[in-house]
């Protein structure tokens, strides 16, 4: 065989062993730590210890019904999703959409019946900062800016 | 020319009624409708606002101004500036003090705009109101129109210029936001077309009737602004002036303005002929 042809056919196969192995961490199980960077405008993404905080609260409490296991306080969606399964994804960002105030992001997801619904959604920076420091107050955890996210070099101008 | 009394009135009921055709539709006070919801503005909901100044540092390093060096207090009323577009106040109340966003209101139909002589105020066709510096004079009659008092002067510059919100206009073009709204972590500040933004406050009105004042601040007031406030407690108490009525500005002199030309026109006209069909028949003169 040409040696083009060999190097194709392994690469291809190098990464559909790759592929195969990420898969295996995502598919069932829960990450141990997640890492928060689709908005990093002003401060850096934030390391977020998933692992701990599965010790700590409900699935529900951050993924809503999304992991199947909805609480019973959460009316807003316990009324239709008392039964649903999980969904496919149950990233914060598959549902709460990081740019909520763009005019394209808002056309779609007008339209789109998979995604969060509730004519006022709430988008993503939101969703983080509600949930996750409404719970801290609460609990005690951190509710500082800096203590999620250090802040970013700034380019003055 | 002799003339009876019969042709003289003739000539008069002739003159008034060509000059009522004319004239109404431009002479008349009239606060004009028109669509605005594709327009792009801001929606602004105070029951949000966390007072982080997010929207002011964001504002800053858009435009180039120094950070903002003091917080919110409730003691204390801050304003925009020329180094600072956008301000937040904090306000006492009775549960917990609320945060307010101020800057310019980007109204439909300006005060400015119409104030401004050499069109230096400008309503740009997909709605923020931008000052063009090219034109500018600096007589600062915007400043005298504007009811949110919003345009500020650089008096100790040699080259003063005024200085207020554009709303990101030279960033919108790129299919950015406004550098406030991609800061707020807390949406308190939304960016959209107006249609739609009224939509969601009205929206969360119905949903939360208990949380909010009835009313969007924006909507209706002015003739309209492209920025609008949603409040759980009566707009006064947040510092807004609620006496400023649903009657455009521009609308006000626009009765006078507008009728200028045609009192140049007819008057003289009007007279000349009067006094053509009035003089005694031996008088030559005009």
């Amino acid at each position: 065989m040409r040696t083009t042809a060999k190097l194709l056919i392994r690469g291809f196969g190098l990464g559909t062993l790759l592929v195969a192995f990420a898969q295996t961490g995502m598919a069932g199980a829960t990450p141990d730590v997640v890492e928060l960077a689709t908005l990093a405008n002003m401060y850096k993404p934030t390391t977020f210890d998933h692992a701990m905080h599965v010790d700590v609260a409900a699935c529900a409490v951050c993924h809503h019904h999304t992991t199947g296991t909805p609480l019973p306080a959460d009316s807003g969606c316990i009324t239709c999703h008392g039964n649903s399964g999980p969904t496919a994804e149950v990233a914060c960002a598959s549902c709460h959409a990081a740019n909520p105030c763009d005019p394209e992001v808002r056309q779609q997801t007008a339209s789109a019946a998979t995604i969060f619904h509730g004519g006022d959604r709430t988008g993503l920076k939101r969703a983080y900062h509600l949930n996750c420091m409404g719970c801290h107050k609460e609990m005690g955890g951190p509710t500082g800016c800096e203590d999620c996210h250090p802040k970013k070099e700034r380019v003055t101008e | 020319m002799k003339t009876t009394r019969r042709e003289l009135l003739k000539l008069t009921g002739l003159a008034a009624s060509a000059s009522l055709l004319l004239g109404p539709d431009k002479a008349f006070a009239r606060t004009v409708q028109r669509d605005t919801s594709t327009q792009v503005g801001m929606l602004v909901d105070t029951t949000r606002c966390i007072g982080c100044q997010s929207c002011e540092i964001a504002c800053s390093e858009a435009n180039g101004l120094p950070p903002p060096t003091d917080k919110p207090n409730a003691g204390q009323r801050r304003t925009t500036g020329i180094d600072a577009y956008t301000v937040v106040n904090e306000i006492e109340s009775e549960k917990s003090n609320i945060f307010c966003k101020t800057q310019c209101m980007h109204c439909d139909q300006p005060a400015c705009v119409s104030a401004c002589i050499t069109n230096a105020m400008y309503k740009t066709p997909e709605g923020p109101v931008i000052w063009r510096e090219n034109k500018c004079m600096g007589c600062r009659y915007c400043m005298l129109a504007c009811p949110f008092d919003v345009p500020k002067f650089e008096y100790e510059s040699i080259n003063p210029r005024i200085r207020k919100c554009i709303l990101c206009y030279d960033r919108l073009g790129d299919g950015k936001q406004p550098a406030c709204v991609e800061a707020c972590p807390q949406e308190a500040v939304q960016y959209g077309r107006r249609g739609d933004l009224l939509d969601i406050a009205r929206k969360r009105i119905a949903d939360h009737p208990a949380q909010y004042v009835h009313n969007i601040y924006g909507e209706n007031e002015v003739g309209g602004t492209n920025v609008l406030y949603l409040s759980s407690v009566p707009f006064e108490q947040l510092g807004f002036k609620t006496d400023l009525g649903t009657v455009a500005y521009p609308e006000f002199t626009k009765t006078f303005l507008y009728s200028v030309p045609l009192v140049l026109l007819l008057g003289p006209a009007f007279m000349a002929g009067l006094r053509h069909a009035t003089r005694p028949g031996d008088d030559k003169s005009h």
